[in-house]
């Protein structure tokens, strides 16, 4: 502030146009809102400057101003104490007398009912009244209940569940909470969100600063409908252009910049912009600095959100898990159309992610194994098959050749003992390497029988179909693990050409390519991960 | 006894601009129109003049803490009146609520010689700028005072002074710094 009064400092000459001005004011409303870290950009730097000088200066006598307005007396409730407050309601905490309880009352803010003009509080009225209806009109264990709601001196109020915790945003700023929790608690508030378009209602306004946490039970809640409309009613939308920059779908912010009329704002929202909000509140429980990013995106014009919202992309798919940050891009998709259908499948698709193996919860330095153990004990079997196939030692052969599945089939049964979870990843894991082994030895054991005498002839023609029916296992691995295995197969299948090619050498050319791609899935794959289940 | 009135005229002439704006952030827009700000301070002022010789022999910090009481119950006086003249509306302005509540003002500007120098220095800048929104263009300052003094959104503050948004916008800039230049100005002098 006290560079305004340094010589050094001059206006600028440039004059800026109303519309950009106006952009830049909704954005610095938004920053006042949610009083983040500032990190401007050049173009906002200057109007920026001014805002915050005078906001700084006119704050406390706004403050003395609106404590002019005290809450109402509630029948039935003691004192009120306020616990915070939004745009447009004040939420307090009060003492009902006849159940002895303490609840959360939602009234709309007293300082605006005193300061606003006529049409504005009637509006405050109309779109109070709709969120009373709208909260109570869906009722899941995730939602925070509606108790009660009445009137008083003008004043509409509603009595709800008071959750004491902290909200979702001041919980992933802590460090005593792991990624795996935090995605959890997002699938609780996905499947409530499910419950809400159910019911024929958009909530319009999640983000991390909405989903508390009850203090007693650690259950993560939603709240605040305040935004929330009818999908049956749109065209008749109560309320007009509204919602946070930061968690807004990029259909709502075109609209906003470009149209600004209620029935263009309200043409466009569906449940994909409810989508794309879990998306970023998703995205911003990661670890990454995507909340920085989203919040400081005031959207300047078209080129710019874009780029931002690239950014925050490429953020996500750099810092979080590949096959969770897949997820997340999917909801944060340009178009309405290729984000999730329903709140449901993205509740789905977290859950899968959710029970994917963690093998390093089971075997500590799993990795490490695999790749100075397993790897070159790999190799070893291909070349002793090599070494033997012009002996007469066929039982080893066939022990050489078989001997790598005993350390996978020995993890998957330790795993089963030691912990329950992810139990429909495991039986999938069962059934795809107990597939693999058996296929195997009936294909050896049949190619063995057709060529008789000549066991060169059978290994040759062996590693060639073991490499095939690797290549299918892997595939079906990609659908609900690590992606990378796609590539695995496709690797797979033309080794099994490179395999028939290289007679008499397929079996060390397949030992070695059974240890690379143990060594790949070993760094690769998350599940592997040293630091999995802590945070990524 | 002429000089002390001199510096009085002086002092309340100086602060006369501070309390006009104090007095438009009070009066909401639901009341304007029923309320004139520049009523209520000529009437503190009436007041003042009648208690000159008191006045005259405190310093000019009294003189302003005076000022503000007397707007203050001149404010809450005209309140009840239209209160009385409109049972049904205006509910939620309550005087005695208001009365019980309005001291954190009276704190904020309280700052005397105990208080620490910077909070003395910030109440300074906060009162040169209640002063230089008078010195705007009606529009600006208007804009100014709904926009940061009630703290109404620019959707809000277009609607109550029926402009676009982008012309409001405009006008809260163009407003911001010229009350930037002007502070600027006045620190200087």
């Amino acid at each position: 502030m006290s560079d305004f009064f340094d010589d050094q400092y001059e206006l600028p000459d440039d004059e800026l146009a109303d519309s950009h001005l106006a952009e830049l004011e909704r954005a610095a409303e938004q920053r006042r809102e949610f009083d983040q870290a500032i990190e401007p950009t050049c173009i906002e730097q200057e109007h920026l400057r001014y805002f915050s000088f005078i906001e700084g200066l006119a704050s406390p006598i706004r403050t003395a101003i609106s404590q002019m307005a005290s809450p109402p007396t509630l029948p039935d409730y003691g004192p009120l104490e306020e616990v915070g407050y939004g745009g447009m309601g004040a939420v307090y905490r009060a003492s009902n007398h006849k159940t002895n309880r303490i609840d959360a009352i939602k009234i709309i803010r007293p300082d605006r009912i005193a300061c606003g003009s006529q049409e504005t509080i009637l509006q405050l009225r109309r779109r109070f009244q709709r969120e009373c209806q709208l909260a109570a009109r869906v009722s899941h264990e995730h939602i925070v209940p509606i108790y009660q709601v009445g009137e008083v001196d003008g004043f509409t109020w509603f009595s709800m569940q008071y959750v004491a915790g902290p909200n979702l945003h001041e919980r992933s700023g802590r460090k005593d909470i792991s990624l795996v929790e935090l995605v959890r608690c997002i699938v609780c508030i996905v499947r409530a969100i499910d419950a809400v378009h159910r019911c024929g209602v958009l909530h319009g306004d999640i983000k991390p600063q909405n989903i508390l946490f009850d203090q007693a039970t650690g259950r993560p809640m939603l709240s605040d409908f305040g935004l929330a409309e009818l999908t049956s009613e749109l065209n008749g939308n109560q309320n007009g252009i509204a919602g946070t920059f930061a968690y807004m779908a990029p259909e709502l912010i075109e609209a906003m910049r470009s149209h600004r009329t209620r029935e263009d704002f309200a043409a466009v929202r569906s449940i994909a912009s409810d989508i794309f909000s879990l998306g970023a509140t998703l995205g911003s429980v990661l670890p990454t600095r995507s909340m920085d990013l989203l919040v400081t995106s005031p959207a300047l014009g078209t080129e710019d959100a874009e780029k931002r919202r690239e950014q925050l992309r490429n953020h996500i798919s750099f810092h979080a898990d590949p096959a969770l940050a897949r997820i997340c891009l999917k909801c944060l998709a340009d178009e309405p159309c290729a984000r999730y259908a329903t709140a449901n499948q993205l509740a789905d698709d977290l859950a899968s992610w959710l029970d994917r193996p963690r093998w390093n919860q089971y075997f500590p330095s799993l990795r490490y194994l695999l790749c100075f153990v397993v790897a070159p004990g790999l190799a070893l079997g291909g070349l002793s098959v090599w070494l033997l196939q012009g002996g007469e030692h066929e039982i080893a052969i066939w022990i050489a050749m078989f001997v790598g599945y005993v350390p996978l089939y020995a993890a998957l049964w330790a795993s089963q003992r030691v912990h329950r979870d992810s139990e429909r990843a495991r039986r999938e894991l069962w059934s795809i390497w107990l597939g693999h082994g058996v296929a195997s030895v009936a294909s050896m054991t049949a190619i063995r029988i057709q060529n008789e005498g000549d066991l060169s002839r059978s290994i040759a023609q062996f590693y060639p179909t073991c490499a095939a029916i690797s290549s299918i296992a892997f595939f079906a691995k990609s659908g609900n693990f690590w992606f990378g295995y796609r590539w695995i197969g496709v690797a797979w299948a033309a080794a099994a050409i490179v395999l028939a090619i290289a007679n008499p050498f397929s079996p060390v050319l397949f030992g070695i390519f059974a240890a690379i791609t143990c060594i790949a899935i070993a760094l690769g794959d998350s599940a592997f991960a040293d630091d999995q289940g802590r945070n990524l | 006894m002429i000089e002390p009135q001199s510096e009085l005229a002086n002092s309340m002439g100086k602060f006369r601009p501070i309390l006009l704006t104090l007095a438009e952030s009070m009066i909401s827009p639901a009341l304007r129109g029923n309320l004139e700000a520049s009523d209520l301070v000529q009437q503190t002022f009436l007041e003042a003049h009648r208690n000159a010789d008191q006045l005259a022999a405190t310093g000019e910090r009294p003189v302003f803490a005076w000022l503000r009481k007397a707007l203050r119950h001149n404010f809450l006086d005209a309140v009840k009146h239209l209160k009385a003249q409109k049972n049904d509306s205006r509910r939620t302005l309550r005087c005695s609520e208001m009365a019980a509540s309005f001291h954190p003002i009276e704190q904020f500007f309280a700052a005397d010689g105990t208080s620490p120098s910077q909070f003395a220095q910030r109440n300074e800048q906060i009162a040169l700028m209640l002063a230089a929104i008078q010195e705007l263009p009606p529009n600006q300052g208007n804009a100014i005072i709904l926009k940061h003094l009630l703290g109404h959104s620019l959707k809000e503050v277009a609607c109550a002074l029926q402009l676009s948004e982008d012309a409001t916008a405009g006008l809260l800039h163009r407003g911001r710094q010229q009350l930037a230049q002007r502070l600027k100005k006045a620190g200087h002098e």
